[in-house]
This record gives C-alpha cells, sequence and structure tokens, in this order.
C-alpha cells in the first residue's frame, strides 16, 4: 500500500523505474555491511552524511557559512583552561548518546536549563552542566558528580528514569549534597516526583523567580513547593546559549553549536526561540493550562532583537519558533507581520504551529504571514481525521476545519512553486488508536493524510499522560497498559485498542476502503509516516 | 465544532459507588455523547448522566484524586 516507512516528503513515487542490475548488487553490498559489521556501517554512514551536509549547506548558504560552521570542531582557548569545579551541577537529562550521533534526530537544547542556568550566572552562581546526552555510559556522569553540593534536574515526564539514576548516583558520592528538582513532570505528577526518595526539593510550577534563592539556599525551602514565575516573557533574559551542552564528534559541525540543526523544516544552523507561552486551547490529549500558568507573550521587537543578536554571532540559517500555539492573538502577529520583514537581518523561513479552526478564522492573516513573513513549515496537530474522533480528543476543529487548511496550504505551496519558489508545507501531528475511535474513522485520518500535497507527519499511537484530561481519566480507569512509563513511542499503551487492525490498515489490508471516493492523484499519493512512533 | 463557535467545559459526572467520570463538552449532553463513544455500555451505566460538575480546565488538577 501507499504508506511508506522511510523519512521522506509525502510525494507520489508511482514513476519510479526498477532497480538496474548493479543498484540491486549495491543495495545487496550495503545490506551485507550494515548486518555484519553494524559499528563499521554506522561510521561510513555518518561520514556520508556528513559530506552529503556540507554540499548541501554550500548550496544553501556558500562558502563563508561552511567555512564559519568549522570553527566548532576547535576547541577555543577558555575550554582547554582547567576549570575550578563548581559546587552546582546541572545534569542534562535524555537518552545517551544523542549529541554524538551524526545520524541523530533529536538535537533540540532544553530551553528550561538554558534559561534557569542563564538567571543563575547572571546572579553570580556560576554551575557547570554534565549531558546524558553527549556520553553513552553512567561512569562519565558519575565522575562529573564527585564533589559537589548541589543537583539541579530539569525534570520531564519522559525522563523520569534517567534522573532517578543520576539523582541515586549523586546521593552516593555526596551523601550530604542535595537533589534540587522542577519542570513538568514535577507538575503534572507531583505524587510519582515524591515517591523518588532522592530528590530532596521539588519545585511545582515556574522557577525563574525562585532559583536563585533555592541553590543559595536550599535549607530554606520546605521539600515540595510552588515555583514562582515571570508574569511575562518580557521579563525573561535572552538565553546564554553557550549553556547547552556542546555536542562531540561529527555532530559539532551538524549542530552548528550553540545554535541547533533542526529537522530540516529550513537550513542550518537554526535559531530556536519561544514567542508564546501556554496553548489555551483544550485538547483532552494536552490540557496544557490546567497546569502551566498563562503569561504574557514576549514583544515582537524583543524576538527579533534575540534572533538579529544570534545572527550577528553565529550566523541564523532558520528558525524554530517553539510556541506550543504561535498563530494566535491576531494583534501581535499583525505586529510580527509588519516588523519581521523589515527588521530582521534577513526574513529567514521558520516553523511554528497553528490549528485549523484558527486558520479557517484568519485566512487572509494566515496567508499573509506564509507569503511575506516566510513562514514555510507550518505544524498543525490534524490528529484524526473524523468528527467523532476530533471530539474524543476535544480538539473543536471539524473535518470541515481541516480540509479547509489543507486546500488552501496547497493552493498557496502551488501558486509558490509556479512562482519559483520553496513551497510551503505542513508539519502534520497524527494520532491513531484513539480510545473509542473505529475502522472507518481511522480510514477517515488516511484519507485526511492523503489530501495533503506537501506533508511531513509525525504519528503516535494515543497514549495516557498525567496531566492531560483523558490521560488522567484513562489511568483512573485502568485502561494504561504501562503505568508510570511516559516514554513516547513505546507502541501498545491503551486497553481496548484493537492494535492489530491498526498493523494491518498501516501494511495495506484496507487500501480499498481508504481510497474509496479519492480522485486518482490524492489516491496515489504516497503516506508517509517516516521513523515514528506508531512503528516502534 | 471550532472553537470559534462553541465554549467547551470539563464535566465531571458522578459514578455509582463514588467518584467521578470526566468528559468534556459545550454542554453536559455533549460531554455524555462523548462518553459513550469510548466506554462500553456497562461503564456506562455506571455512571450517572443527571448527577455532574461543570469546572474549568484551571481546576482540572483539583479533581484528579476523585477520577474512577
Amino acid at each position: 500500500m501507499s504508506v511508506n516507512k522511510k523519512s521522506t516528503p509525502n510525494q507520489d513515487h508511482s514513476d519510479q523505474l526498477p532497480p538496474t542490475a548493479l543498484q540491486r548488487q549495491w543495495r545487496a553490498l550495503r545490506k551485507s555491511v550494515a548486518t555484519k559489521n553494524p559499528h563499521l556501517w554506522s561510521i561510513l554512514r555518518a561520514n556520508r552524511h556528513f559530506l552529503h551536509e556540507i554540499r548541501q549547506d554550500l548550496s544553501n548558504q556558500g562558502i563563508g557559512q561552511v567555512l564559519g560552521s568549522f570553527g566548532n570542531f576547535v576547541p577555543n582557548a577558555a575550554e582547554l583552561l582547567p576549570k575550578k569545579r563548581s559546587p552546582y551541577i546541572w545534569v542534562d537529562l535524555g537518552e545517551f548518546g544523542e549529541l554524538t550521533s551524526f545520524d541523530s534526530e533529536a538535537c533540540f537544547q532544553d530551553h528550561g536549563v538554558g534559561l534557569l542556568r542563564t538567571i543563575m550566572h547572571k546572579e553570580g552562581l556560576i554551575s557547570d552542566l554534565v549531558s546524558l546526552r553527549t556520553t553513552n555510559s553512567w561512569d562519565t556522569i558519575r565522575k562529573q558528580l564527585k564533589n559537589r553540593k548541589i543537583l539541579i534536574l530539569n525534570v520531564r515526564s519522559y525522563h523520569v528514569e534517567p534522573a532517578r539514576e543520576a539523582a541515586r548516583i549523586f546521593k552516593e558520592l555526596n551523601p550530604d549534597g542535595v537533589v534540587v528538582t522542577g519542570g513538568m513532570h514535577a507538575t503534572v505528577s507531583p505524587t510519582e516526583m515524591q515517591e523518588i526518595k532522592e530528590f530532596d526539593k521539588i519545585c511545582i510550577g515556574p522557577g525563574e523567580n525562585v532559583i536563585v534563592d533555592l541553590v543559595s539556599n536550599p535549607d530554606s525551602f520546605p521539600r515540595v513547593f510552588p515555583g514562582k514565575g515571570a508574569a511575562s516573557m518580557a521579563d525573561w533574559p535572552w538565553i546564554d546559549r553557550t549553556l547547552w551542552p556542546k555536542p562531540v564528534g561529527l555532530l559539532k559541525y551538524k549542530m552548528n553549536w550553540p545554535l541547533e540543526p533542526g529537522l530540516r523544516w529550513g537550513p542550518r544552523p537554526v535559531a530556536t526561540v519561544l514567542t508564546s507561552r501556554v496553548c489555551p486551547w483544550q485538547c483532552s490529549f494536552c490540557n496544557e493550562m490546567s497546569y502551566i500558568k498563562n503569561m504574557g507573550r514576549r514583544p515582537v521587537d524583543d524576538v527579533i532583537d534575540e534572533l538579529n543578536d544570534l545572527d550577528d554571532k553565529w550566523g541564523v540559517g532558520s528558525v524554530v519558533i517553539h510556541d506550543s500555539m504561535f498563530f494566535q492573538k491576531p494583534n501581535w502577529l499583525k505586529e510580527w507581520l509588519e516588523k519581521y520583514p523589515k527588521r530582521a537581518n534577513k526574513t529567514w523561513p521558520y516553523w511554528a504551529a497553528a490549528r485549523s479552526d484558527t486558520v479557517r478564522e484568519w485566512p487572509e492573516l494566515f496567508e499573509r504571514l506564509v507569503r511575506e513573513t516566510n513562514w514555510n513549515s507550518v505544524s498543525i496537530g490534524f490528529e484524526a481525521g473524523s468528527d467523532r474522533a476530533l471530539r474524543i480528543l476535544n480538539k473543536q476543529v471539524t473535518e470541515e476545519d481541516n480540509a479547509f487548511t489543507i486546500d488552501l496550504v496547497n493552493r498557496i505551496g502551488d501558486d509558490m512553486e509556479r512562482e519559483g519558489l520553496k513551497p510551503v508545507s505542513f508539519w502534520s501531528n497524527i494520532m491513531l488508536g484513539i480510545p473509542g475511535e473505529r475502522p472507518e474513522d481511522a480510514f477517515k485520518t488516511i484519507r485526511m493524510i492523503k489530501r495533503m500535497k506537501r506533508a511531513r507527519l509525525s504519528a503516535a499511537y494515543y497514549a495516557a499522560y498525567p496531566g492531560a484530561a483523558l490521560g488522567h481519566q484513562i489511568i483512573a480507569e485502568g485502561k494504561n497498559l504501562k503505568p508510570g512509563e511516559h516514554q513516547r513511542g513505546d507502541g501498545q499503551r491503551i486497553k481496548g485498542v484493537d492494535y492489530d487492525f491498526y498493523d494491518d490498515l498501516l501494511n495495506g489490508k484496507y487500501d480499498q476502503q481508504v481510497n474509496e471516493g479519492l480522485d486518482l492523484e490524492t489516491r496515489s499519493r504516497v503516506v508517509d509516516f517516516g521513523e515514528t512512533a506508531v512503528y516502534s | 465544532m471550532s472553537s470559534f463557535v462553541d465554549k467547551h467545559f470539563i464535566f465531571l459526572f458522578d459514578v455509582k459507588g463514588g467518584g467521578k467520570r470526566l468528559s468534556y463538552g459545550k454542554d453536559s449532553d455533549d460531554a455524555w455523547e462523548v462518553l459513550g463513544f469510548r466506554l462500553s455500555e456497562e461503564e456506562l451505566d455506571q455512571t450517572i448522566k443527571d448527577k455532574y460538575t461543570r469546572i474549568k480546565q484551571a481546576e482540572l488538577r483539583k479533581y484528579v484524586d476523585d477520577l474512577r
């Protein structure tokens, strides 16, 4: 069937020719090396991709930018000098090796760690940082945790286990040391946090107005206490990005540290920024506003000033606006529309999120933003293609809203292509295995995906997370098959969901039903889930 | 229904034997229908349609321990 597991854009492969004899032999050789010597294969792959990406960057950005990036391979003088060990150490949580592998996709930096470390350093509380993501074993971490007074951890739900292990090792090496924790998991699941005895202090809520006092005098805080946040993002300092972990190996080139590699939504290096915090909608798999307080959006000028500053220092290739919901508050968006093309050093292409009903509500504003501000990668959490499934998710959008937005982006993309421009495309979040979803709902979701001419998909099976309304309810009903496990991509998650049906659906068993009523062009469009959670 | 048409709330329906069951929608009828998309008949029978509390999203965390 037309469901493709490889990570390439949605496109029609129907005109591909069968491989020649030489191509078949080449594929057999590659397969043989990959199977018999995986280590050699990974080195060859990394080097090949490295050279390929240099070629791409040369054509996108020119020789100056590429030569500049090579500076990352050379340590600066400050790095070579022996450093005084700080009593305060952060552990950057994540998967081992994420910042060592050239082919790794999970390379985004942690804005929470960056912001809080910046605030500490401005107050003279210089800290060290060790990253799980730049190493491959706890032994390396252990060496860095010795002789410290305070360990600081920003804990997300999917990092609970490494946070627990880091705290355990720290307490073993520093029995009188204090483990200070906070982050999203502390806010959505404080009970789970309190069950971890090594966590001495647990900050529930934002930490920016409490971190300095907490680290200076931890004994003055009870074990669990509410955080204090800024009233507006305008009160946040710009993150000192050199406080983020520095990648190692060939990845240094790809990362363009302290900027980031992104996910190829636009040219590297990528500057990630936040302009707003908290999505006010009520999707039942998220409900962000139930655990994060709303706060004032950053002034447009401040966002542009920071991007220009990053560009002056490191040369920005494109931008990722990491807001949960960028396309909200039309007055702010109109100011962005007016100022970004005029004041930014360059109108860098960017990735940012919208909803299909907001696009339908303000289509002219949306189209002007796409065309005039280079909003080239539009992220939309479509999630499902049927009204019934959308209601289960409390998306508050309709099939018609989704269709309107897809047709609009298709049309704008076609126009741009005709004008010789890179066409706008979707980054599309899709959910399968929604509790209560029927086969005909899932067919509609695949049909909706096929309607998109240009899209990269991020697909996952529904999972019940604490913090979300439906997540809490499913957990209370005892239907969460993996209680306490919050890793994304763990496959089958919910009791009562027929995962065999979804396997069959993705393997083409229901192509006939999916394609019913579709025209020939839409029917032949490849649905490409990439290497997303539905296959793990 | 688009978010520009109707405001949505969270509804906590009483469960026979104690506790609450959560759903959401523009009104309690809408929330009840959504609950029916997901629950078995037996589970729905344990839930009382006419006894519910309407809450705002921001209050959700206060009620998590009541859910059944």
